[in-house]
């Protein structure tokens, strides 16, 4: 029982990390998901410029692995504008850029899936496109999209273990950290994934209620 | 002077040629029906007249002034048109009467309260006053039609227009929409009916045009029209919808 403190620290040592990757997750999710719905605007919009400049950023970052952005903004930014970024930031910038990627799909998908029904009444009463779209067809889409940004969030969530790569102090990287303190590997990567586990199987079980509850609604 | 005339339309979409030279025109008042089997091009023709389709040749009269295609123009024209649709199209998240006001209040900038008495008398007209706060969802096909003819006459349009309006119904409730569109006929509405219902076209239409590959093929009174037709196309298109 003498070594009953050390696994108290190890244990708070976990949560904290575990914390700081559920963090760094949503905070991703939240700034991508405001950049991809405005993205998703333009993506549809008819102005072909913004439409294509939006297809390709979100093809872009959908189509190269978040290891490599990640490699990018963290190798690439203090070669090309002379500064150093610190891995935090290296992390929340490709997560998010990463991120809004596919939320830009995610909402354009959910757009084009509302009724084109729906368009034509409101166009019918007087509307204009501006307000065809925020009224009537976004709170429709919202809805639409809640399942698969769920879904990316858990995506998003597991990705994040790639920062640990560049030193960042997330969940992984703190497995890898108490796996060198204490050379019990198995255990710390037990612990690692338990935690990772714990945290997206909730966010699966929060999913299909809300998909449940959408169904029914 | 009519209220509506077209002048030798003519639209393309993905290579077919959907409506070729149609020129009709419609009074106010009264009640046209475009008769034809599907694909002839009727919903085409009457998502022409409130520009929701772009057409490629021909003019669009209202109250004789030409259409234009600016962005102020078409919002501006879409609103002498009431249009009802084959699948309703309410709004699925808004109640009833939530469907009729959002129109005057964000269009019209109507008064709330005023749109919402407004929208009470309307529900009243199709004989839904009870349901002015339930769901789209809640409600029969038919109840959702009348729905949607309050919520388009909440706009005060001067022209209707109905896309095929209890095709998409059961049998047993086609009646009740009939019913609220032969009294806004007896109104002196002006309406544009897109319709396979022969019995009710006889009764309110004066006139009927009969489409067919995109092309008018006959026009005429309606009781003339479905009792002698000339040619073989409405003779043979009369005969599948009887014997249906």
């Amino acid at each position: 029982m003498e070594n009953q403190p050390v696994l108290i620290q190890y244990a708070v040592f976990f949560l904290k990390a575990a914390g700081i990757t559920l963090g760094i997750s949503i905070l991703s999710l939240l700034v991508g998901s405001i950049v991809g719905f405005g993205f998703s605007l333009l993506r549809i919009s008819k102005q072909r410029v913004f439409s294509a400049l939006t297809f390709a950023y979100a093809e872009i970052f959908r189509g190269t692995p978040i290891l490599v952005q990640l490699f990018l903004v963290y190798f690439g930014l203090p070669i090309v504008f002379h500064i150093n970024v610190s891995a935090f930031t290296t992390v929340a910038v490709s997560m998010i850029l990463y991120t809004a990627g596919y939320m830009t799909e995610i909402f354009r998908a959910a757009i084009q899936a509302v009724d084109r029904g729906q368009w034509d009444a409101a166009y019918t009463i007087g509307m204009t496109y501006t307000q065809a779209l925020f009224k009537i067809i976004v709170p429709q889409a919202m809805r639409i999209a809640v399942p698969p940004t769920l879904g990316q969030f858990i995506s998003i969530l597991k990705d994040s273990s790639l920062a640990s790569i560049i030193g960042f102090m997330e969940l992984t990287k703190a497995g890898m950290a108490v796996r060198a303190a204490t050379s019990s590997t198995l255990l710390a990567f037990t612990i690692v994934t338990c935690l990772y586990f714990a945290i997206c199987y909730s966010l699966s079980v929060a999913s299909w209620r809300v998909e449940l509850r959408l169904k029914k609604a | 002077m009519p209220i509506l005339r077209t002048e030798n339309l003519n639209k393309h979409y993905d290579g077919l040629h959907v409506l070729k030279n149609v020129s009709f025109s419609v009074e106010r008042g009264e009640t046209l029906i475009i008769l034809g089997p599907s694909g002839s091009g009727k919903s085409t023709l009457l998502r022409c007249l409130n520009q929701l389709e772009r057409i490629d040749g021909g003019t669009i009269y209202f109250e004789e002034r030409p259409l234009a295609y600016d962005r102020r123009s078409v919002y501006r024209n879409r609103r002498n048109f009431g249009m009802i649709f084959q699948s309703f199209n309410l709004f699925p998240q808004k109640t009833a009467l939530e469907n009729i006001t959002l129109g005057p209040i964000t269009v019209g900038k109507v008064q709330r309260a005023v749109a919402e008495r407004d929208a009470l008398a309307f529900l009243e007209k199709v004989k839904l006053r009870d349901k002015a706060y339930t769901y789209p969802a809640k409600l029969s096909g038919g109840q959702q039609q009348r729905v949607a003819i309050a919520r388009a006459l909440a706009m005060r349009p001067k022209v209707l227009l109905f896309d095929e309006p209890t095709s998409a119904l059961d049998p047993e409730t086609i009646g009740e929409v009939l019913e609220v569109m032969r009294k806004l006929a007896q109104e002196k509405t002006t309406m544009i009916v897109v319709t396979h219902e022969l019995g009710f076209a006889r009764e309110i239409a004066e006139r009927i045009i009969f489409m067919d590959a995109g092309e008018i093929v006959e026009e005429g009174l309606s009781r003339e029209l479905l009792s002698r037709p000339k040619s073989a196309r409405l003779t043979a298109f009369l005969d599948a919808v009887i014997h249906k």
